[in-house]
């Protein structure tokens, strides 16, 4: 489940990343629309999950639109990353 | 012995090479800023390089007579396009690991080719130093990564990029034709391996294709 503080810290992430004021950042926002190229998505997604500790992949990730399920994501994931030895999930595709 | 003269292959080929070593650089200088660790180290060392590789290609047109001119797209361009994004640190790395052996491999075969001018090898040889580490310390990162991820999702990763990679490169093929005519010629690969190991080590398996010693990344060839 989504927490605000965890959207909060991903919305102000991304805002130092690329320069758009947090305020602009709402959980409906499209990834498509941080207006960002493709290098810089994947430097933006790899620090988040570094900063998170999570470790989901492309499979994952091509089912997220929205900074809000972006987030869903992290919390996800670092949510079960945190579950005591719990072994992290193995996609079924690559990544 | 008279030197070879750059065909106007040659020279969009030695600016194809720029722009893949300067998407490279751009590419590692975004990891460079996140990575955390001691990767830090080896990240910003091949971000470093690969600005450098792309400045030794400016340097060896400019030697040549020729001024870099831009070109519309490079390899790395289809490979996030076909490939998909590297959505974690070990993507990334995984990608990495793949795009790098197909460099070591275009080079490579550039180098056995006997037109290629002294400076062109010149150029080659002194990147080649510089991609070996970088495979070495790909693989051991990727290694160190199988308590997180996993050796099987690292595998799978690493199994996807290797068939994009050749997606990507027959496509390429395809689209450039004479320009990598070089590149696909039918000659002797093995004639010249004793000697190119000796200078660069035993890195490759028999056509030609750096062999990564792990189980990881395992089994792809080049076309």
């Amino acid at each position: 489940m989504l927490t605000r503080t965890t959207f909060d810290e991903v919305a102000d992430r991304i805002s130092a990343l690329i320069g758009l004021p947090a305020g602009r950042i709402g959980p409906d926002t499209a990834l498509s629309a941080l207006a960002v190229d493709s290098f810089r998505m994947v430097e933006l997604v790899v620090d988040l999950q570094e900063e998170f500790d999570s470790a989901f992949g492309q499979a994952e990730l091509a089912l997220v639109s929205t900074v809000g399920e972006l987030a869903d994501l992290l919390a996800g994931e670092s949510a079960t990353a945190s579950a005591a030895g719990a072994p992290r999930p193995v996609p079924t595709e690559a990544g | 012995m008279n030197t070879p003269r750059l065909t106007e292959n040659d020279v969009w080929l030695l600016n194809y090479y720029r722009l893949s070593e300067v998407n490279g650089a751009l590419f590692f200088g975004r990891i460079a800023r996140i990575v955390r660790g001691p990767l830090q180290v080896d990240v910003t060392h091949h971000f470093a390089d690969e600005a450098n590789h792309a400045r030794y290609w400016t340097d060896c047109l400019d030697d040549l007579g020729h001024a870099p001119h831009r070109l519309p797209s490079g390899y790395q361009d289809q490979y996030l396009e076909v490939a998909g994004m590297p959505a974690n640190l070990m993507e990334v790395l995984a990608i990495t690991q793949v795009f790098e052996k197909r460099v070591i491999g275009v080079y490579r075969r550039h180098l056995r080719h006997p037109g290629t001018h002294p400076r062109v090898r010149q150029t080659i040889e002194r990147i080649m130093l510089d991609e070996r580490r970088h495979i070495g310390y790909v693989r051991t990162a990727l290694e160190q990564m199988a308590d997180k991820y996993g050796a099987d999702r690292i595998e799978k990763a690493v199994d996807h990029f290797t068939q994009a990679d050749r997606e990507v490169y027959a496509k390429t093929i395809a689209e450039y034709g004479e320009r990598f005519a070089h590149l696909t010629a039918d000659y002797d690969l093995r004639a010249d391996d004793d000697a190119y190991d000796d200078t660069y080590g035993d890195l490759d398996d028999a056509e030609g294709v750096p062999r990564i010693a792990t189980n990881l990344g395992k089994g792809a060839t080049l076309c």
